[in-house]
């Protein structure tokens, strides 16, 4: 580097209130693109939700529509008696333990049939036949099995959510570069260390794709559950606001579990690309990309 | 620097070496009656059209194909799987693209030596090894930051991390520019003019051939066989100057290319099922 004086005075004569004052504007001139970029992309949901209090306005039939700001006045004054907080907190019990087994069957079977013919051979006819079985038309099983209170629950939304981790795991290692494991091999990496330090990371995207997937038909099986025997959940409210005609409390769950459920699927969309920024953020930079 | 000493003593040794694939019912005989020595210290390039089954070749001597017939042995053992002797660069860098350049040459490294040698160890072999490629600084980069020339370096620099006794390359430089392909020509032949390793070079480029080997092997197609070894005798340290004008270079080069062209007609024409 060529050492310029003229650099050096510039510099020195920054003063810390400047430097400050940069910082800040800075700040928030990155906050405000933030901003404005998630509103490039929220706007259509902010016409949807307009348009849906306009047309409740103009039918005028509660029964029938009620109007989004009542919707959101059911759910802020069952937010404030508790009532709310009790159900998604059960629901989101429910479907994090099931998802958490899920993810923990799932991934490393996944990963083991990918791997190994025997493994495959042994497992493969199996899950193609269990796949397709509609876990909704399990829950009446479970309940026999393992009775009306979380277990069964749990057992569903773990058969539901297992499959598409499973599936696109084994995906996932059935496409891994011949090269990466190649390369591994001739420097000593035994079976253990390549499943876990070369399969496994090579693997992840499709894993995180698969909980992503899973994440979804968790909640589609745990409303399913919570409808057909529980006393909470956000599955119950719906179905209680039907059964007293209140189609404001059917609505309230609705948009609770939109709500839970859009968090849950940005959150795996953040970790993965932050897990795996080689592979999600491929895309981004065209020529980058192998 | 140490001196070249080529001896001919063979550390891999091919004997009859035969490879049939079969695919849709049909057997394809790759490789026929291969014999092949290479010597404790010589730089050895197989050289041949594509689909003459050099690739191949190099990937049974990595223990990474099993051969179908004859006798391979490395130091009179033989060759049965992949092994820490025998490193492999390959055509298309195989880097692990979650990891950065500096994990990326240190993997090999960290799968047995972490006990005894410790990080700081690993690190400044990495660094030593980066320098060595002309990559230092580039420790925390990511492979897909990287131009390809700077990816094989790194590919090479890893290979090269757990001091393999043989050195396999295949086809390393035939992703990269021309321009680029000259200057990794010229950088490997540094490294192995200043380390003597053994290396085996799989090209179907004849100047790349001539230029970097002490022996050239080249091999016919259908079914691959070595139909001719030649030395190359042009005098070593070639690395500091160009060797392109040199007029015996320029005969090795008519010579070979009258040699190949006779099978790469054959391979053109031949139409696969």
């Amino acid at each position: 580097m060529v050492d310029r004086p003229e650099m050096k005075d510039s510099k020195t004569s920054i003063t810390t209130l400047q430097a400050v004052a940069c910082r800040v504007v800075r700040a928030v001139l990155a906050l405000f693109n933030r901003v404005a970029n998630f509103l490039g992309r929220a706007y259509s949901m902010i016409v949807l939700l307009v348009l849906w209090e306009l047309i409740a306005l103009f039918i005028n039939n509660p029964l029938f529509l009620p109007r989004l700001s009542e919707v959101l006045e059911t759910i802020w004054t069952s937010l404030a008696n508790g009532e709310l907080v009790t159900d998604i907190g059960a629901s989101m019990f429910r479907c994090l333990a099931g998802f958490t087994l899920a993810l923990l069957i799932g991934t490393p079977l996944g990963i083991l049939m990918g791997w190994s013919p025997k493994w495959d051979n042994f497992w493969n006819f199996i899950i193609s036949f269990t796949n397709p079985i509609p876990k909704l038309g399990l829950i009446p099983l479970f309940i026999l099995w393992l009775g009306i209170g979380e277990a069964s629950k749990i057992a569903v939304i773990l058969a539901g959510a297992m499959f598409p981790i499973l599936i696109n795991t084994y995906n996932g290692v059935k496409g891994v570069n011949k090269f990466w494991i190649w390369r591994a091999a001739t420097v000593g990496t035994n079976q253990v260390e390549m499943l876990r330090k070369v399969i496994l990371n090579a693997a992840l995207p499709h894993v995180l794709t698969g909980a992503r997937l899973g994440m979804a038909v968790a909640w589609i099986v745990l409303l399913g559950a919570e409808m057909v025997a529980a006393q909470t959940g956000l599955g119950f409210r719906i179905l209680y606001g039907q059964q007293t005609f209140d189609t404001r409390l059917v609505f309230s769950g609705l948009l609770t579990i939109a709500v839970i459920g859009f968090t849950f699927d940005r959150l795996i969309v953040a970790l993965s690309s932050r897990m795996c920024r080689w592979y999600f953020s491929r895309e981004d930079e065209p020529g980058a990309a192998q | 620097m140490r001196t070249l000493e080529v001896s001919s003593r063979p550390v891999i040794r091919a004997r009859e070496v035969g490879k049939a694939f079969s695919s849709r019912g049909q057997t394809v005989q790759v490789l026929e009656n291969l014999n092949l020595d290479i010597r404790q210290g010589e730089f050895l390039s197989l050289l041949g059209p594509s689909g003459c089954g050099k690739s191949t070749f190099l990937y049974i001597v990595g223990g990474l194909v099993p051969l179908s017939s004859g006798e391979l042995l490395m130091e009179n053992v033989p060759i049965r799987g992949p092994s820490r002797d025998r490193g492999i660069v390959f055509q298309e860098p195989a880097l692990f693209p979650w990891l950065s350049v500096a994990d990326n040459v240190a993997f090999g490294l960290k799968l047995h030596v972490a006990g005894r040698r410790g990080l700081a160890g690993i690190t400044a072999s990495v660094r030593e090894l980066l320098q060595l490629v002309g990559l230092e600084g580039f420790e925390r980069f990511r492979p897909d930051e990287l131009s390809g020339g700077m990816k094989q370096r790194v590919s090479i620099a890893a290979c090269l991390a757990t001091d393999p006794k043989v050195l396999l390359m295949d086809e390393p430089f035939g992703a990269l520019d021309a321009q680029t392909r000259g200057v990794m020509q010229r950088e490997l032949l540094r490294l192995h003019e200043t380390s003597g390793r053994t290396t085996l070079f799989v090209t179907h480029d004849i100047r790349e051939a001539i230029l970097l080997s002490d022996r050239v092997a080249v091999m016919s197609a259908r079914p691959g066989t070595v139909k001719e070894i030649i030395d190359i005798e042009l005098p070593r340290p070639r690395w500091r100057h160009r060797q392109e004008d040199n007029p015996d270079f320029l005969r090795l080069e008519r010579y070979f290319n009258e040699l190949l062209e006779h099978d790469i007609r054959e391979v053109m024409t031949y139409a696969p099922e």
